[in-house]
């Protein structure tokens, strides 16, 4: 978020509506060009930074929220987890066996979550629901890799998604879910009214789309695994 | 929010594809590795490239005398366009008089003209173009639809000329282009839905030669390929041009003129062209003379070029007359009147309200001419009536100055009278102020004299008390003269009237007293009373008896101590009334009584024989009056006055001044046991002869002042 002097605020707290999307208008059009996550690794006052943000805050948020954390908390271990991320980007820049991405992003969030739990335990004398749950995290540190890995597909998957609905037509989308969904292409013609022709390209085109912009998403939001 | 449900729902709905989708976009793969084959990204052009058959579903629609027309639908261009196939009785030998046509076509671009889209040979080697396709109907069916009374409205006169034009443009055009058409008839001519013309046909077309010395470039078709007519082929007799049936005759634009003669006529009576003046019954003189010079036997009295004619045709639209016409200046009228329609009524309407204004003004002012005729008639008369009232009016101000001076005189007259009158006025004033000042002035006089004679009867009646016998004509005397003072009438409420009151209620005579009051003069109110009060009491001679007299005299005494005077004096009145000496010596010692308030009223005692009066008691202090003693009533009768006493005894009261028995002719006096120690009042006395006084009462030098004729005996008894 950029304040009235033009210098970056760290950390910033969100409104996710109004989120943009510079990447798309920005660095689609590049032929070889560094990633969102690299770019941003070059300082926080670079607004790839507050791009990148916006991109993995929600995300980050939706996690927490799935591991239980509550509403009320929810932006302060935000916060804390994009704090560490950006630490960790500076410092796990230059590693040659790095972990895969989706391991070092639940280790990320895990740890900052355990400190966080630490914390308000020592906070809070009494025994509480918290450390319930806290056992809970502690015990799904496996499953929340599994459990990320789902999420940031179908997270990116969406985000593609979103950006199909700026580019196609709203029927272009719809007749690609349903073709997905198992309907035939003259019953996508027909409830939809167009031709089954269109449909064939349509379902395909938008197919296309798709995969070329979850993989555009990847390739600026993901660090790149060597070990794949 | 609801795209975003609805995307969330479409997530949700592809999730059995996400991980695949999210393998698919592996950042570590070079993107487009697992993509299908442009045939599906580019269906069209797929499709375009697999089209085997370009033109399908072929379906006649018609048939010339050289080719027949099929609808197809073009796979390539995805529409549907007019394919034009020679006939099938065709030999290939014949095939170029078809190509001849296409490529006629072909070069002909006029909006009027149809399009050639497409000329090629199918796999049997027949030749065959395809044009565009149109949805509408040939003329032919147009002129068939008017003659049965259905499309009248659609195709009004200036609707079909204008469709005219519109033809007679094309041919003008495929004439510049040195093409011509020859086959010029309704069934050629295509008329779309939205009115759009074309000219189809051309088969039977040629390209004129050259021109000598021309040199024109737009000349693209060799004459030599395409000027000879195919032998089979030929026009429909109808349309064609007398010198056209001659195969051997030079192809002109005046064939197509006259074609477009026909054509003309046709369309306008609907019926198939004639040559002759009856076919044009019903149409317009200009256009007959149009279609007349255009349908000319010979080429050379035709119009000699398409736009010649044309240009009638609009010429006529527009309401002008037509070239070719024979107009009279009542046509042209009626033809400008045409164009300009509107224009007309309105100058024709503002003429007339211009007309009917004039009209109106006219009149008006024929009237407000007469209505000055009238008004001079009656001004030249009233002129001279006002000469003649002019004449009076000039008598008039002559009478009228003359009056006026004598006005003038009079009024001058009148204020010399009125500076006479002032004069007198104030000389009247004056003698009236000096009158007012002389009266005043008497007035004065004689209110002096008034007061003068009512302070002298005063005067008079006191004198007059001392005498006793004059007294009667004393008062008299001043009653006289009071009345002779009231003559003047002074007011009633002058001293006067008083004073003659006073001296009637002293003389006790009430009646006369009030017959004052009753004419109005004013009195004082308790002598009034006191008149009415005793008036009834008075006896016979006029005078009151001795107890009512007494009580006048009280009565006097009490209501005005300043009374006592009068009383007095009407005692000494009465005094001379013959009374009683008892009568006297009551009145007598009630008027002593009255001055003595402390006496005791004993010890009185009159003796008329010797006069001697006895007096004796406490309280006896004076034998002079003792109330109202002023300067103005001077004390000089003694209280015994009507006993009139030679010899007065006071032993034994407390009686001291003698003075105040110096008015009394005492012969002898008896002051013994009293306070007297002065005798100087006796020093003068010349009547006392005897003064008896106790032996030391008086100083040895008293007793040696006292004149020798008295006598002093001193002693006890």
């Amino acid at each position: 978020m950029i304040d009235p002097n033009g210098q970056t605020v760290l950390l910033g707290r969100y409104s996710k509506p109004g989120f943009v999307f510079i990447l798309n208008s920005q660095s689609q059009n590049l032929p070889t060009r560094i990633s969102l996550l690299e770019l941003a690794q070059s300082g926080k006052d670079h607004p790839a930074w507050e791009e990148l943000l916006g991109y993995y805050e929600p995300f980050i948020g939706r996690i927490l929220v799935h591991m239980g954390v509550a509403r009320s908390d929810l932006d302060d271990v935000c916060q804390l987890v994009l704090m560490r991320l950006w630490k960790d980007l500076v410092n796990y820049q230059y590693q040659p066996q790095r972990a895969r991405f989706r391991t070092w992003l639940s280790y990320l969030i895990h740890s900052t979550l355990v400190d966080w739990h630490r914390k308000q335990g020592r906070n809070q004398t009494t025994v509480s629901s918290d450390s319930i749950e806290f056992g809970e995290v502690l015990m799904g540190q496996s499953e929340l890799e599994l459990r990320i890995q789902a999420e940031w597909k179908e997270y990116i998957v969406n985000l593609a998604l979103e950006r199909l609905k700026t580019i196609f037509s709203g029927n272009a989308v719809d007749v690609f879910v349903r073709s997905v969904e198992g309907q035939s292409a003259a019953e996508i013609s027909q409830q939809l009214n167009i031709s089954e022709e269109s449909v064939y390209v349509l379902k395909h085109r938008v197919k296309k789309r798709l995969v070329r912009e979850a993989h555009e998403l990847r390739r600026e939001l993901e660090l790149p695994d060597d070990n794949r | 929010m609801t795209s975003d449900h609805s995307h969330r729902e479409a997530i949700q709905r592809i999730k059995p594809i996400v991980d695949d989708l999210f393998d698919q976009a592996d950042p570590s793969h070079a993107f487009g590795d697992c993509l299908e084959s442009d045939d599906e990204i580019c269906p069209l052009y797929c499709s375009i490239s697999r089209i085997k058959e370009r033109y399908q579903e072929p379906e006649l629609i018609g048939r010339g005398g050289m080719k027949e027309v099929y609808r197809v639908y073009d796979a390539r261009a995805v529409r549907h366009v007019a394919m034009a196939k020679p006939l099938p009785e065709f030999s290939s030998d014949q095939y170029d008089a078809f190509l001849r046509e296409a490529h006629l076509t072909a070069r002909l671009d006029h909006p009027n003209i149809i399009n050639l889209f497409d000329m090629d040979i199918d796999q049997k080697g027949r030749p065959f173009f395809t044009m565009e396709l149109r949805h509408g109907h040939s003329l032919r069916a147009v002129i068939k639809s008017l003659q049965d009374g259905r499309s009248s409205e659609e195709f009004p006169l200036h609707q079909r000329l204008d469709l005219f034009l519109r033809v007679c443009d094309a041919i003008a055009y495929a004439h510049s282009r040195r093409v011509l058409h020859l086959d010029i008839k309704p069934e050629n001519i295509f008329v779309g839905d939205f009115g759009e013309v074309k000219v189809c046909d051309w088969g039977m077309g040629v390209v004129m030669a050259r021109e000598h010395g021309g040199n024109e470039s737009t000349v693209l078709l060799d004459p030599d390929l395409y000027g000879s007519l195919l032998q089979s082929a030929s026009g429909t007799p109808t349309y064609m041009a007398p010198e056209q049936k001659d195969k051997r005759q030079q192809k002109t634009p005046q064939m197509d003129i006259y074609a477009l003669g026909c054509l003309l006529q046709e369309m306008l009576t609907l019926n198939a062209p004639v040559k002759s003046r009856s076919g044009n019954s019903g149409i317009d003189s200009a256009l007959a003379a149009t279609i007349a010079t255009a349908i000319e036997t010979d080429p050379a009295d035709r119009y000699q070029r398409v736009e010649e004619m044309r240009e009638d045709i609009s010429r006529f639209m527009l309401g002008f007359s037509t070239s070719v016409e024979r107009t009279s200046l009542r046509r042209e009228a009626a033809l400008f009147f045409r164009r300009h329609r509107e224009a007309c009524s309105i100058a024709l309407g503002l003429l007339t309200v211009l007309a009917m204004c004039v009209t109106f003004f006219v009149l008006q002012l024929r009237n407000s001419r007469e209505q000055a005729l009238n008004a001079e008639a009656v001004a030249v008369e009233a002129r001279a009536r006002s000469e003649e009232s002019r004449i009076i009016a000039e008598q008039a101000q002559l009478r009228a100055e003359q009056d006026q001076r004598r006005a003038e005189q009079a009024q001058q007259l009148t204020e010399s009278a009125l500076v006479e009158a002032e004069h007198e006025r104030r000389s009247a004033e004056e003698s009236l102020a000096k009158y007012m000042a002389e009266k005043e002035l008497s007035n004065k006089r004689r209110y002096r004299q008034v007061a003068a004679a009512a302070r002298h009867s005063d005067f008079v009646i006191d004198s007059a008390l001392q005498r006793d016998m004059g007294l009667r004509s004393a008062i008299q005397f001043a009653l006289d003269h009071m009345d002779s003072i009231l003559d003047f009438h002074p007011p009633p409420a002058s001293f006067a009237w008083t004073q003659k009151f006073w001296i009637l209620f002293l003389t006790q005579d009430f009646q006369a007293a009030l017959n004052l009051v009753r004419d109005g003069k004013e009195i004082h109110p308790d002598l009034v009373q006191l008149a009415e009060k005793y008036l009834p009491h008075l006896n016979s001679d006029g005078h009151l008896d001795t107890g009512h007299f007494i009580a006048v005299m009280q009565e006097l005494i009490s209501v005005d101590r300043w009374r006592a005077p009068l009383a007095e004096k009407m005692m000494i009145y009465d005094g001379i009334h013959d009374r009683s000496p008892e009568d006297k010596l009551a009145i007598a010692r009630a008027w002593v009584q009255i001055n003595n308030s402390l006496w005791n009223r004993e010890g009185m005692t009159y003796d008329p024989d010797t006069a001697t009066v006895r007096l004796r008691g406490n309280g006896l202090t004076h034998l002079n009056r003792t109330i109202a003693i002023s300067n103005r009533h001077p004390n000089r009768f003694s209280l015994l006055h009507i006993l009139k006493p030679k010899v007065l005894d006071l032993r034994g009261t407390q009686f001291q001044d003698l003075s105040e028995v110096d008015s009394m002719q005492l012969l002898e006096l008896d002051i013994r046991q009293t306070p007297v120690t002065d005798l100087s009042a006796l020093q003068g006395n010349r009547t006392l002869r005897r003064l008896l006084m106790d032996p030391d009462q008086v100083s040895e030098s008293q007793m040696a002042s006292l004149p020798k004729s008295i006598e002093v005996m001193l002693g006890s008894e």
